[in-house]
């Protein structure tokens, strides 16, 4: 390895030439260096390899020929992107084939000159791919660096929320018989950053941690459903990414024991697998839970959960219920769906009803059972809704 | 779930060929380059397969360019039965293609090609 040249004061980079012809070798050193580039020669692609591997190693472009012994030119951008260096290649060639092109193309070589070059064309190519191969590694240096730190911060933010989060619980009304058919667990956290349940989850979405935050829930449950008053149900949401989870189907778990009164509430949004989910639905329903799919309507293909899950429960998204008795239109769309609901033999929930109006609304199309900021706010414990509202 | 592919082709016959290559994927089609261009400025693809001489006034070298520059995160991929030296070696030298097939192209190294080009471009930017 030659040292490199620094006749010219300091360098504007550092190009590696590969090359086995002595005339050669001079020719890009001179295109180059007229340029302000220091420049390193090496004999083969054998000996550019070793360089580049070399501690001291700060180049920022490979010029090489094509044809050379020990290990040719397409050998050597091999072996680089086997070690993953993404160097930028400039491949030289006294014999220029559409084969090797391609070949170069499919390596990844930033350039494929023929020989004799244009000394001008070399020196802008070389610039160019030493600019962008700069601005990449830049790129990808601020990139890692700002995802761990990233990480780092969500992680612990995750385990917070997860230490200081609770129940809350918001009643189910039967609004003919004025009875609380059941309550709603929802998850809260005091961790200010993860306070809106939706980022949460999202955030457990993201670090994989959706099962123990899924076992969480379910465990401060169970701990509060000693409270529940007999004959009230419990609905109980569930990440359609639980349904892998082993412990939920194991009948000692805590919630288990009170499987007769809860109602898993399962979304659609991530997805459930036809067959799998049924089966997955089947052995739920052994321990005795029943099933309520949630969110109908809210864009997400919950219409085929109907015909897959066979819920004992449909809840109505709250974008449905919305401003139910100023639209014709979405009232007829509710009504038939409740008619569908209850043909199929599923009860009908309409969720986030917020005024008189929308309540009567509802009665209007047939839902009896309503939940809402009308008759109760979610809170700790198993609170009394407002039956004046009714 | 598949990714969201691009094939431009003047010959339909062509097209509906690559579209069985590329099965499994989300492959709408264009007759021109025009016709591309105008795709891409409604929705968002993963990658562009296509034709080199469409009997149009940009060919697919001009086309692939005009990607790099606007959708600089789409693969490109071109497909040609032209053997002339100077079009590849312009592919090359002008950065505007990550993989150069010739006609008839081989159909598993094809899909496994934009498999990997997909996937690495996923996973660490533009390898370009």
């Amino acid at each position: 390895v030659t040292s490199p040249d620094e006749r010219r004061g300091p360098s504007i980079g550092h190009v590696l030439i590969v090359d086995d012809d002595p005339t050669i070798q001079r020719a890009v050193q001179r295109a180059l260096t007229r340029e302000g580039w220091a420049t390193t020669i090496v004999n083969n692609g054998r000996e550019a390899v070793a360089a580049l591997a070399a501690k001291s190693a700060s180049f920022d472009c490979v010029v090489s020929d094509v044809n050379m012994p020990e290990l040719d030119g397409y050998g050597m951008v091999e072996a680089l992107r086997a070690k993953d260096d993404g160097i930028p290649v400039l491949l030289i060639t006294g014999e220029p084939t559409l084969e090797g092109a391609v070949r170069a193309i499919d390596l990844g070589a930033v350039s494929y000159l023929a020989k004799p070059f244009d000394q001008e064309t070399l020196a802008a190519a070389v610039a160019r791919a030493a600019r962008r191969h700069g601005v990449e590694r830049v790129r990808r240096r601020a990139e890692s660096y700002s995802r761990e730190l990233f990480r780092d911060d969500v992680e612990a933010r995750f385990a917070r929320a997860l230490e200081r989060s609770w129940m809350a619980f918001q009643p189910i009304v039967n609004v003919k018989d004025r009875t609380i058919h059941a309550y709603e667990a929802l998850l809260r956290t005091d961790e200010e950053s993860l306070r809106r349940t939706d980022i949460f989850i999202a955030t457990a979405e993201r670090l994989a941690k959706v099962e123990l935050l899924g076992r969480t829930v379910r465990a401060a449950v169970a701990r509060e459903a000693v409270a529940l008053p007999a004959g009230v149900n419990l609905f109980v949401n569930l990440h359609g990414l639980e349904l892998s989870d082993e412990q939920l189907y194991d009948a000692k778990s805590a919630l288990a024991q009170f499987a007769p009164q809860v109602v898993l509430e399962i979304t659609e949004r991530t997805g459930i697998d036809p067959a799998t989910g049924a089966a997955r639905v089947a052995m739920l329903r052994k321990l005795g839970y029943r099933i309520a799919v949630d969110d109908l309507g809210a864009g997400y293909a919950a219409l085929g959960a109907l015909a897959t899950l066979e819920p004992e429960v449909v809840k109505l998204d709250m974008s449905l219920v919305r401003d139910l008795d100023q639209q014709p239109r979405k009232r007829r769309i509710v009504a038939a769906i409740t008619a569908m609901c209850r043909e199929l033999g599923s009860h009908v929930v309409a969720e986030g009803v917020e005024n008189r109006a929308e309540l009567a609304a509802c009665l209007d199309s047939g839902i009896e059972l309503i939940q809402g900021y009308l008759l109760a706010k979610p809170a700790r414990g198993f609170t009394q809704p407002s039956f004046d509202a009714l | 779930v598949g990714s969201t592919i691009l094939i431009c082709d003047d010959d339909p016959d062509i097209r509906a060929a690559m579209r069985r290559t590329l099965r499994g994927h989300l492959v709408t089609e264009a007759g021109s380059p025009r016709e591309a261009m105008e795709m891409m400025t409604g929705r968002e693809f993963d990658a562009i397969v296509c034709d080199y001489s469409m009997g149009a006034d940009k060919d697919g070298l001009d086309l692939l360019q005009l990607v790099k520059v606007q959708y600089p995160n789409m693969v490109r991929f071109l497909v040609t039965g032209n053997r002339a030296l100077d079009i590849v070696m312009r592919a090359v030298n002008e950065g505007s293609v990550h993989r150069y097939f010739l006609k008839p192209w081989d159909d598993e190294k094809l899909r496994a090609a934009l498999d990997i080009v997909l996937h690495s471009r996923h996973s660490s930017g533009d390898p370009a």
